[in-house]
């Protein structure tokens, strides 16, 4: 028994049969570095055989973070991520499925967004305002901004799944609500009231890279029409996988928006924001910049979160590996994680201690809940705890100063 | 299910109290049919003689490996069940589930009440259809006993061990032990009777059956069975009487006084500790009252080392090596203190000792990365049960109530018993404490099309696993966060009830489905 042709034809289209078995992709993946079981030079030759049935039952075969870094130094040009989101959509047709993480939460609202009968309450944290306050960001005001939003408007802030992770990560430390609240603060400080969405969707970006590409869809068309309806030029999200999902992975699977997509570090980047004077010291000066996977190789942006620290004054130090080389914050898609993800995410978290930043800012929420966990372990705390900080939060701070 | 397990179900009419207000034969049709197990049958009374000797029979001819017992109160009837099939069935594949108190009783008459008793039946195959096996756990019983304090109490303790022919350490933390305590022991072979004067003990560690004691004197000695006879507290808390306590996990109450355990929290699987108080240490006393404790720990504490080892088939939680990622949310919720630590290159490792947990799962329900996991509740036997619930044979959406055993499923079944009644479009899924459940298993139930999902479990204070409830209501507070997001609140709640509160059960039921 064969693979499905749909597998045939992603062997094809992914350049997999240029493969040279170097092995560099192996080399520099940080999942095979800690799990000896996983290697992405196996899985190509494997996939190749076309008769590998064990292939599809290998619960590694849903260890593959999509960081990007093997293609990045393929020098075949080989896109294994492709190749391996095409065998997981095969191995879901045969019944596997990967191992979901949080007791399987997130995927149970992720999967009931896709019902169109939902109706959500969504935008508590719209009323609340908007008040800095958290690590390295200080509130010289103790009163809470108002937000404000449009029902028309040529900008959307989607919000992805922020409120919603308040619920399971509070403990660590992480507010979702509170850079929401600041992405929009940020954006009324540019001038901007955007439209957000009262029943907005989890744009399905999980989904698709488990190979549930029917999902996906159904989250995307729903989220296609809600946006078409509101007649926007452009959308701006703080998510990094948001934005990759709506930008390339919509239109790529035939739901076309017409509309510009981008995060809200190159909104602010390409604004030439004049920030307000302040008398006031922030508490941290140096800052190291961590690059979210999709913001940076799935994105390609790389500089628009360093223009905005430099133009915040903040003096930025790289960590060893930065930019196009830089890790992965170790996990993906809430399924799959464990000890060799951990291994990751301390590497990282001792490449930033390195630097000797007081503060690690980042791009993405789902970063900084991964290193927040990674630092609920005592003695890795001690030893690494550093400050954490989403780019949204310090511009919105420093807007308020 | 996995067709290769053999499941038989067993549906008993209990004299006439559930044939009469069940079709028996439907049930036994259903499970055959419907169910897909290997056997089905139907007896008057499963639980005697006779019906006992059918089971073995059948269970023999027909090769079944495990056996849903479709009757009575588990809390009365799994115990002979057990014995009975003791060597035939392993005990985590005996299962007995209350039809009588949860469908014929409460729902006579009622035209929902056989869809109710179908989805039970189909919930308990489903469960064991599901439970991976589990060998029982044992551990070699040191044969040594330590007794701390060498007042009257422990001088008579240590005195009978040694007369029992056990080898026993007397630690005294005074130079001398008193006349009375002298007297004792004088004229005793002290060959296997060893006094340490001028002595603490400044930890304990090792685990059931092997503890090892540290000593102040730089010694470590092991023991199988220890006796704490410290006498009365001379100074308020913190003194060497609570601290040694904490170091035992024994509870101290506000006067100083090592309380005794519950008996409510000591269900009849949980494992005999081998640690035992007497005298004044326990409660104020006189001489007499003392040397009579003290001769009934020696004796318990004996018996116990006697045993040689400890075999237990009770339930506990493990954790898988590569997934524990150290982050230390089980060891923060375990009521037990069962859970330590062990330093690896990039992540601590989680170990939970086997024989102090009692598998309450509250480990399971917070740990992220499903590291820990509990072989009589994983997720797969409650999302199984989950599915033959809300999936099941009701033609309308029914109510899913998870119950704790302690007081939630106890009030249920006390409620059948007195002959209240409530909504039969209900389905009681029973976990025997409500802290092992997650908000993903509570929305999954809203998933599936649960109509609504009801938490029972015990009142605060009350709790059976110390503090599981506790544990529970912040779970419940994510899951209720959560489903105030997706505009579900109404169908989510959580209730305390007392144990064996049938009425509060009625009432907090029929309230929820309003």
């Amino acid at each position: 028994m064969t693979y499905d042709p749909a597998l045939d034809q992603a062997i094809h289209t992914t350049g997999v049969l240029r493969c040279l078995e170097c092995g560099k992709c192996t080399a520099i993946c940080p999942v095979a570095r800690y799990d000896g079981g996983f290697s992405p030079r196996v899985t190509v030759g494997r996939a190749l055989v076309r008769r590998d049935e064990e292939l599809l039952r290998d619960d590694r075969l849903w260890a593959c973070l999509n960081c990007f870094q093997c293609s990045e130094v393929c020098p075949a040009d080989v896109d294994y991520s492709a190749l391996t989101l095409a065998v997981r959509v095969e191995a879901r047709r045969r019944g596997q499925a990967a191992l979901c993480t949080h007791g399987e939460a997130i995927h149970v609202w992720m999967r009931m967004m896709t019902q169109p009968e939902l109706k959500q309450n969504r935008l508590d944290w719209l009323k609340s305002g908007y008040r800095g306050q958290g690590s390295g960001v200080s509130s010289l005001s103790p009163d809470r901004q108002p937000l404000v939003t449009a029902s028309t408007s040529d900008t959307l802030y989607f919000t992805g799944c922020a409120p919603y992770y308040d619920a399971l990560f509070a403990p660590l430390g992480v507010s979702g609500t509170r850079v929401a609240q600041a992405s929009v603060r940020v954006l009324n400080a540019l001038g901007i009231e955007p439209v957000v969405l009262a029943d907005e969707r989890c744009c399905g970006h999980d989904f698709l890279w488990e190979g549930d590409v029917e999902r996906f869809l159904q989250l995307a068309r729903l989220n296609a029409e809600m946006i078409r309806a509101t007649g926007v030029k452009r959308i701006v999200s703080a998510c990094p996988e948001c934005v990759r999902a709506l930008k390339m992975d919509y239109p790529a699977y035939g739901i076309r928006l017409g509309v510009e997509v981008l995060h809200l570090a190159e909104l602010v980047a390409g604004s030439k924001v004049q920030y307000p004077t302040s008398n006031i010291r922030s508490p941290i000066s140096t800052v190291t910049f961590h690059d979210p996977c999709r913001l940076g190789r799935h994105l390609g942006v790389y500089d628009a979160p360093r223009q905005v620290l430099e133009q915040l004054g903040y003096q930025v130090v790289e960590m060893r590996h930065n930019r196009r080389n830089a890790t992965c914050c170790g996990t993906n898609g809430w399924t799959h994680c464990g000890a060799a993800n951990k291994a990751i995410q301390v590497q990282r978290l001792r490449e930033a201690k390195q630097t000797g930043a007081e503060a690690m800012v980042t791009a993405c929420l789902k970063c900084q809940i991964h290193f927040k966990c990674a630092l609920m372990d005592a003695p890795m705390r001690e030893e690494l705890g550093i400050e954490m900080v989403d780019l949204v939060e310090l511009v919105a701070a420093r807007l308020e100063a | 299910m996995d067709n290769d397990v053999r499941i038989g179900v067993f549906v008993c009419e209990c004299g006439g109290k559930i044939s009469g207000a069940l079709d028996v034969a439907a049930l036994v049709e259903y499970a055959r049919a419907r169910l897909g197990v290997a056997w089905a049958e139907q007896a008057n009374y499963w639980c005697l003689p006779g019906g006992v000797a059918r089971l073995r029979a059948i269970i023999g001819a027909e090769r079944l490996e495990r056996v849903v017992i479709a009757g009575c109160a588990p809390r009365t009837h799994r115990t002979l069940f057990l014995r009975a099939l003791d060597g035939i069935v392993p005990p985590p594949f005996v299962s007995v589930t209350n039809v009588r108190d949860l469908c014929a009783r409460p729902h006579r008459g009622d035209t929902l009440a056989m869809s109710k008793a179908r989805d039970q039946i189909a919930m308990a195959v489903a469960d064991l259809a599901a439970r991976p096996p589990t060998p029982p756990r044992v551990a070699r019983i040191t044969p040594h006993a330590v007794v701390i304090g060498g007042g009257i109490a422990g001088a008579t303790a240590a005195r009978a061990l040694a007369d029992a022919g056990i080898a026993v350490t007397l630690i005294e933390r005074e130079p001398e032990l008193r006349a009375h305590a002298q007297e004792r022991l004088a004229a005793h072979p002290r060959d296997h009777l060893r006094v340490l004067t001028s002595t603490t003990v400044e930890q304990v560690g090792g685990s059931v059956g092997q503890y090892r004691l540290a000593l102040s004197s730089g010694e470590t000695i092991e023991a199988g069975a220890i006796i704490v006879a410290t006498g009365e507290a001379e100074s308020p808390i913190p003194n060497p009487t609570s601290k040694l306590a904490e170091m035992l996990h024994l509870p101290v109450d506000a006067n100083g006084f090592i309380a005794d355990a519950r008996v409510r929290l000591r269900p009849t699987d949980r494992i005999e500790r081998g640690i035992y108080v007497c005298g004044a240490a326990h409660f104020p006393c006189d001489e007499a009252r003392a040397i009579f404790q003290a001769y009934d720990v020696a004796a318990r504490a004996a018996r116990h080392i006697q045993r040689g080892k400890i075999v237990n088939d009770a339930p506990f939680a493990t954790i898988d090596a590569t997934r524990c990622n150290g982050c230390g949310d089980c060891a923060r919720v375990c009521p037990f203190a069962a859970i330590t630590f062990e330093s690896r290159a990039s992540s601590r490792l989680a170990v939970i000792d086997a024989l102090l947990c009692t598998g309450c799962g509250n480990c399971v329900s917070v740990c992220p990365v499903k590291a820990a996991s509990v072989s009589s509740a994983t997720d797969e036997q409650i999302e199984a049960q989950i599915r033959a619930a809300v999936h099941g044979s009701a033609r309308l959406p029914v109510y899913l109530l998870f119950a704790c055993e302690w007081s939630g499923y106890s009030a249920a079944e006390i409620a059948g018993a007195r002959g209240l009644t409530y909504p039969a479009n209900t389905r009681i899924l029973r976990v025997n404490c409500t802290g092992r459940l997650s908000p993903g298993l509570l929305l999954k139930a809203l998933e599936m099309g649960a109509a609504g999902v009801l938490v029972l479990g015990c009142a605060p204070g009350l709790c059976h696993y110390e503090q599981g409830n506790e544990h529970a209501a912040a779970v419940f507070e994510q899951a209720d966060a959560l489903g105030h997001l997706m505009g579900l609140d109404e169908r989510l709640a959580l209730k305390w009830i007392p144990p064996d509160d049938g009425e509060q059960f009625v009432q907090q039921v029929t309230d929820f489905e309003k």
